[in-house]
């Protein structure tokens, strides 16, 4: 099987997967998640009331038709109107997504760009006390929840010393034309700084790791023998030769991980109060506003499936060993 | 074998039919229903506390705490529930009794309805009518007073807790708060009497709760409402001590039972520069009948048409005497400028862009950043302009109660509009340049019994478990001593209406066990209670 | 013949399945890191199975610390020096004129001669004392049940009462003359001899009772109940025909002179008497007050909840300085002596660490310590149990497809990149949400979400191992295929499937942490997780470390000791310890590195 064919054949099982979890969302949340008129009530809505305000959600008609509406909607790009806003979802979740990302992006980048620099240097001491205080110290920044080690960055840096700030992405008040005009401040990168530390802690190990185990097996394959047969310095071995080659599976990991980051630090987004796409799906869950939960979901999943697929093509394409194979056989 | 198994096997079906006979006249086990320790720590904590209590009483009961959204559905749209634990907000417009008592009268006990537990009695039905058609005040106090000792002897619900607004304000840069009840000092009042103490004249406010859109016609929930009163105006406006008084309105007066004169303030203009005139007026009440703004029904649905009868003058017709007319209906709709909402035809398909901000309030609308930022400035051309000493309002979102309060701390903030957690009172109330506020609420919380299921439809077992109910713990260990215990669905800071005398149950297992076996329920061997023989 | 060869023929397939079984452990004891983790985790492993031993309290119980305490009034005229006295707490505190005696619950008072320290005195009655009055010699205290006693000569005495009803307040005016006021209206008039009841009109509860004179009284009691008691005359209760009233319980009234009294009570309603009419002022406070008094003409005291303590200038009232938050139940004087007295029983709220809780209590006055030994039992629970889903789901689903190859394999891959596109976090708080908060819903959330990593692995590893001879060998001699894969194939995959089981549980025990932080943790279940809500929910994390650090340490440690035990595994699995944990997608040619058993 070609290349194309193969790149052809992984778009098309993206898209079939995309659309089997978008109908298993759309039906779970449906029939499992309650009437999302229901707190009206607590306005003095009574029954009349709520069910007028149903029919204006389109929530009155038969659960089919709700689904193939949402799918013509889907297709058409359309996303929907939030319940809760009563504002078209798309303009939000994309602010949303823009302030995960603008969190996300910079914690991955520091994470992928120190930590396999730190597994080189663990493969070089091999076998001593740096080695193991390097595993221990990588496994341990795994192994501590990340709402966790926020708490304590806030605790130490926010009110123990006061020096910065603990929650949200910028002083208020605020006057921004655009979203990069956002990011652009200095305010900024000072609430950043906390959230991303906890982040990118935690990513480092990964990386780190797992350069230091790809140093070790290529270290150990024949070429490197040759190569220091031929006698070329130990640098440039592994600069040169090893290193190289070990950047492989951390960049098909930093893809990975890259697809998980939009749904993958809700926890994060909590603990530092930061207005990202996870709180407000947790929130539109919560509220029954079906639209805004179901497109913060899709927009997440799609993430991970693209960045997926990107992962499987760039270590088919970067890995010489690896012949590509219609799929999984 | 078989015949040692068999007496064996006898003795086994015997204890089991026995012990079906025992447990057929058991109180089955009952739940409560109540909100995530997420939601609401202190509604989760009361459940456990009066599930433990129960238990004294030989009455099992499990707890299980629900997602809020859930819980409301269970609770009103499906009434699925036994024992719920819920809770009404005080809003102004509630300080009318009509609201809270209409939540025990019998035609809203239907699936959806204000009354889930299905109370149903003759007498308090016929008083609720007549006290909503009643203008004269002292003689609708009778008939709510009455209501209110009929419900709380039959004890359709037990009433937990009022719990205090605990709200704080930065004390070295502004003064002059006025707290309202239920409203704490995020009120209408604060253009008039917040006065600045240093060179900042702009307040600002941080808040967690944001609205969900700003157009008056389709905003349903109290923070658009909070924050949209501030630059609409309204013909009255109620005192701190929620007084009506007249406001867009120079006088109101009721000229026979079914119609109230408004005569218009003269020079008041719109944000843009327009005045506002009595076809203002006028359209905003028709617009909110016509487009069937579904939130606001209850205060329209009384009102039969708006007369204009000179340049000044209105009269209000309505269907029939309606009581809480004056007091909630004309102090909760806003005046729309007719020019910029007439040709708007359906106001709810709006994009947010498209909505008018323009109001004749003593605020002026400036911006709106969803989720971050909102600001109000100073309405130089108010009819009261003098009065206000303040320049600006602002409004800043937080994400949660801890970005609030340590906003407050670090001074990025002047007050807060909605209450502090218990943990952060204690904080705050060492810190020097705060001054901490506590509001009585005339909102309540109340655990209601769904009255079709046995034994909630006894009477006799119900008020033995309102001595079952530790009220005083509520008070000092879950709310730090700030708040009060429940008494009447009317609570007593809205003192005109709230009856003082109602028969309270006082915290007793004692007397809850005598009530029990006076009612002729009994324990077994097992110290479970079961139903009278 | 044929059933002891196929015993012994089973025998060899199982032993295998056995020395692989125990393979592992000798591989994570050979390995440094790997003893360490195992360590941790035996000693993990025991805490959770002594938890109810270790724990030193009920993590549901609001721990209380009961005293009696005092704070007397000191020369410069201030209340600063915070004194216990003695285990229980004080109701009332009388001034004689050289001791003063304390009314204490369950049968305590307290004596404290002029110059002496306070002495404890055990009565045989089990009631709380609510009262106490001196008057020269005569020394009275009241309590629970009618109950009056009195001292003479060195024991004290019951006086008759005729009344069941709890007594609130005594007051001896003179050697002839005493009161007592007590709930549902009881009160009760001493003539040097005996005590009579005089009928109060009214039946709620009186609470306290002050006078000027030995012919001009006030009693207070709940619901705005004032009754002026004048020559020997009860006035009515009037409750509603004063210039203003209140209906909000009076707990306490200082009457100083005809034309000053003050009386008190809940939510820190104050209302001033001056010679005529009763008027509402503005305390400043919120919480409830439960004592007041006169110091001079133009000065009085008010106490209450939560250590409030308010002065009174004859204009306005001002609030002074916490010196405790415990609760106050009143406050004496006379001749320049006074004592504010309690205390409540107490929540020992947030207490740091100390002997009696090693990790301080939470805001409720919990014993985190037993929290978090308790959150030990859940975590394991759940790592343990969702691990061996995730595992079973993972195995099966990665032998079959493994095994049959085509269509099959194709369909289960299909469903694993299904399960590949829900991103992880997210859909498990989905699930929960949707769900009513249980472990069980969390061990499945977790469960059926991860097992798409353990199928691939699974499904590598079978698919070269049925290229292997001896498995084609059984094949060809005529073998089930049900045969082959439990007996041939499972042993082989038995180490991977260990090595995953480690992994996956370092990974729900994180997600469950997770799960629990953001709320969704089952109710009155402690999990690490859980205490971390609490701790941010209260908002007093930012302040109480010890309730902070120590579940998020045990969170680590636990998953750290998984960590370093599957690292040592992964020796035995993969020599070239390829990383990459959930969510890598395998390299197609996956390398089997297993010692060839057959």
């Amino acid at each position: 099987m070609g290349k194309g064919q193969y790149i052809a054949k992984r778009i098309i099982q993206l898209i079939i997967t995309f659309f089997i979890i978008l109908t298993i969302l759309f039906f779970l949340f449906r029939l499992a998640l309650p009437d999302p008129t229901a707190a009206l009530v607590m306005d003095g809505l009574s029954a009349e009331e709520q069910a007028l305000v149903r029919a204006r959600f389109g929530l009155d008609r038969p659960l089919v038709e709700q689904y193939f509406i949402y799918l013509r909607n889907f297709l058409t790009g359309e996303f929907g109107i939030s319940f809760h806003y009563k504002s078209a979802v798309f303009p939000i979740l994309m602010e949303k997504l823009f302030n995960t990302l603008a969190l996300m992006l910079p914690a991955i980048f520091i994470s992928y760009l120190i930590g396999p620099l730190l597994g080189v240097l663990l493969s070089w001491k091999r076998g001593s006390n740096t080695e193991f205080a390097g595993i221990v110290g990588g496994l341990f920044l795994r192994s501590a929840p990340v709402f966790w080690t926020g708490m304590i960055f806030i605790m130490i840096f926010g009110i123990w010393l006061g020096i910065l700030p603990t929650s949200g992405m910028r002083t208020l008040p605020y006057t921004a034309t655009g979203n990069f005009d956002k990011i652009m401040t200095l305010d900024y990168l000072r609430h950043l700084f906390l959230p991303m530390l906890t982040i990118a802690l935690y990513y480092l190990g990964l990386p780190m790791l797992i350069m230091r185990n790809t140093m070790l097996e290529i270290m150990g394959e024949d070429f490197i023998e040759l190569c220091q047969a031929k006698g070329l310095s130990e640098r440039r071995i592994m600069y040169k030769h090893v290193a190289r080659n070990a950047l492989l599976p951390v960049v098909t990991q930093a893809a990975i991980t890259i697809g998980l980051a939009v749904g993958g630090q809700v926890v994060v987004e909590v603990v530092f109060s930061w207005p990202g796409l996870g709180r407000e799906m947790i929130q539109a869950v919560r509220t029954s506003d079906f639209p805004m939960a179901q497109s913060a979901f899709m927009m997440m999943a799609g993430l991970v499936l693209i960045m997926n697929t990107v992962a499987d093509l760039l270590y088919s394409y970067l890995d010489p060993r690896v012949v590509l194979k219609g799929g999984n056989k | 074998m078989r015949r040692k198994l068999l007496p064996y096997l006898f003795v086994a079906i015997l204890v089991l039919v026995l012990s079906v006979g025992v447990s057929a006249q058991r109180v089955p086990e009952l739940n409560i229903m109540t909100t995530t320790e997420g939601y609401d720590p202190i509604r989760y904590e009361a459940a456990f506390l009066i599930q433990d209590n129960l238990a004294e009483l030989g009455i099992e009961v499990t707890v299980s705490p629900t997602e809020f959204s859930t819980l409301i559905q269970n609770f009103y749209n499906e009434q699925d529930f036994e024992i719920a634990i819920a809770g009404w907000s005080g809003r102004v417009d509630r300080l009318d009794p009509q609201h809270f008592l209409g939540t025990l009268e019998s035609g809203q006990s239907d699936l959806g309805g204000n009354n889930p537990g299905g109370y149903v009695n003759e007498r308090y039905d016929e008083l609720f009518q007549l006290q909503s058609q009643e203008f004269d005040q002292d003689l609708r106090r009778e008939y709510v007073l009455e209501m209110q000792s009929i419900a709380m002897d039959e004890q359709p619900l037990n009433i937990l807790f009022f719990r205090d607004e605990v709200v704080a304000y930065n004390k070295d840069n502004f003064t002059g708060f006025v707290p309202m009840a239920g409203e704490a000092i995020y009120n209408e009042w604060i253009p008039f009497d917040v006065e600045p103490l240093g060179a900042d004249r702009s307040l600002t406010i941080g808040t967690t709760q944001e609205p969900d859109n700003i157009n008056p016609l389709d905003s349903t929930t109290v923070w658009g409402w909070k924050f949209m009163r501030m630059y609409y105006d309204k013909l009255i406006r109620l005192s701190p001590d929620i007084e009506p008084l007249p406001w867009a309105a120079e006088s109101v007066e009721a000229i026979d039972d079914n119609t109230i004169e408004i005569v218009l303030r003269d020079g008041m203009n719109f944000h843009d520069g327009e005045a506002v005139t009595v076809e203002d007026v006028k359209f905003s009440y028709d617009y909110y009948q016509e487009q069937d703004f579904a939130y606001f029904r209850p205060f329209y649905q009384p009102l039969e048409e708006v007369i204009i009868v000179d340049d000044n003058t209105l009269h209000f017709v309505l269907e029939e005497p309606t009581s809480f007319f004056i007091t909630v209906t004309l102090s909760q709709i806003p005046i729309l400028p007719k020019h910029l909402w007439e040709d708007i035809e359906a106001a709810d398909q709006l994009s947010p862009e498209d909505v008018p901000t323009v109001g004749s309030g003593p605020l002026v609308f400036d911006q709106y950043d969803r989720g971050e930022y909102k600001r109000l400035v100073k309405n130089e051309d108010y009819f009261m302009a003098d009065e206000i000493d303040i320049d600006a309002v602002d409004f800043n979102i937080y994400a949660d109660s801890e970005g609030v309060y340590t906003a407050l701390v670090t001074e990025e903030i002047d007050m807060t509009a909605w209450r502090l957690e218990p943990a952060q009172i204690n904080l705050a109330e060492q810190e020097d340049h705060l001054e901490v506020v506590s509001v009585p609420d005339f909102g309540y919380y109340h655990m209601t019994y769904n009255l079709r299921v046995p034994p909630m439809d006894d009477i006799e077992f119900r008020r033995a478990l309102a001595h079952a109910v530790p009220y005083d713990t509520f008070i000092n260990v879950l709310l730090d001593g700030l708040g009060e215990r429940g008494t009447s669905i009317i609570a007593p800071v809205n003192a005109f209406w709230h009856n003082p005398d109602v028969p309270l149950y006082d915290y007793d297992l004692d007397l809850a066990r005598e009530r029990l076996e006076a009612a002729g329920y009994w324990w077994d061997d097992e110290g479970r209670l079961n139903f009278p023989q | 013949m044929a059933a002891k060869k196929g015993f012994k023929e089973r025998l060899k397939y199982f032993k295998p399945m056995l020395v692989n079984l125990f393979e592992p452990f000798k591989i994570i004891f050979r390995d440094p890191l790997g003893r360490i983790g195992a360590i941790l985790l035996s000693i993990i492993i025991l805490i959770a199975i002594f938890a109810p031993m270790l724990a030193s309290h009920d993590p549901n119980q609001m721990n209380e610390r009961i005293e009696g305490s005092v704070i007397p009034f000191d020369e410069d005229g201030e209340w600063k020096n915070y004194q216990v006295i003695g285990q229980r707490p004080l109701n009332e505190v009388a001034l004689g004129d050289n001791y003063q005696l304390a009314a204490a619950d369950e049968g305590y008072i307290y004596l404290k001669e002029l110059g002496d320290d306070w002495q404890e005195f055990k009565l045989e009655l089990n009631i709380n004392f609510l009262a106490a009055a001196v008057y020269e010699e005569l020394r009275f205290v009241a309590g629970e049940a009618g109950i009056i006693l009195r001292q003479a000569a060195d024991s004290w005495q019951i006086m008759p009462t005729n009344t069941e009803e709890n007594i609130n307040d005594l007051i001896i005016l003179n050697s002839s003359q005493a009161y007592a006021v007590g709930d549902n209206g009881l009160f009760l008039s001493w003539d040097g001899d005996s005590w009579t009841e005089i009928d109060s009109s009214t039946t709620r509860n009186l609470r306290e009772i002050s006078f000027i004179n030995s012919e001009d009284g006030i009693i207070v009691g709940d619901r705005g109940t004032i009754i002026h008691y004048r020559d020997g005359e009860l006035s009515e209760p009037s409750f509603r025909s004063f210039m203003d009233s209140t209906f909000r319980d009076l707990l306490a009234v200082s009457y100083f002179n005809e034309n000053q009294a003050i009386a008190v009570g809940e939510r820190a309603t104050v209302m001033i008497y001056d010679g005529q009419d009763w008027y509402t002022a503005d305390s400043g406070a919120s919480r409830s007050l439960n004592g007041v008094i006169h110091t001079s003409e133009n000065e009085a005291y008010a106490v209450g909840l939560r250590g409030s303590i308010i002065k009174y200038d004859g204009e306005s009232w001002q609030s002074l300085d916490r010196i405790t938050r415990r609760d106050y139940r009143g406050i004496s004087f006379a001749d320049d002596q006074g004592y504010i007295y309690g205390v409540e029983p107490y929540i020992n709220e947030l207490a740091p660490p100390s002997r009696d809780h090693f990790f301080g209590t939470t805001h409720l006055g919990r014993d985190i310590w037993s929290q978090v030994m308790y959150g030990t039992r859940t975590a394991l629970m759940v790592g343990i149990i969702a691990a061996l889903v995730v595992n079973f789901i993972g195995a099966t689903v990665g032998l079959i497809a493994g095994y049959y190859r085509g269509g099959v394999d194709n369909f289960l891959m299909r469903i694993v990149d299904i399960m590949y596109g829900l991103p992880l976090e997210p859909f498990a708080i989905i699930l929960v949400l949707i769900f009513e908060p249980s472990l069980w819903i969390i061990i499945m959330a977790i469960g059926l979400l991860t097992w798409r990593t353990n199928a691939r692995i699974i499904r590598s590893q079978v698919l070269s191992l049925v290229e292997r001879p001896f498995i084609k060998a059984a094949r060809v001699a005529g073998a089930s295929d049900a045969r082959i894969m439990l007996i041939h194939i499972t042993p082989n995959i038995l180490p991977l499937a260990f090595l995953q089981l480690a992994v996956a549980m370092g990974y729900a025990i994180t997600a469950e942490a997770t799960l629990s932080f953001l709320g969704l943790g089952p109710p009155q279940i402690y999990s690490w997780g859980t205490i971390l809500h609490s701790a941010r929910l209260s908002g007093a994390w930012r302040t109480a470390w010890w309730w902070v650090i120590p579940p998020g340490l045990f969170i680590s440690v636990t998953v750290i000791s998984v960590f370093l035990i599957s690292r040592s595994l992964e020796v035995l699995t993969n020599p070239r310890l390829r990383g990459g944990r959930d969510n890598a997608p395998e390299a197609e040619e996956f390398e089997n590195i297993l010692p060839d058993e057959q």
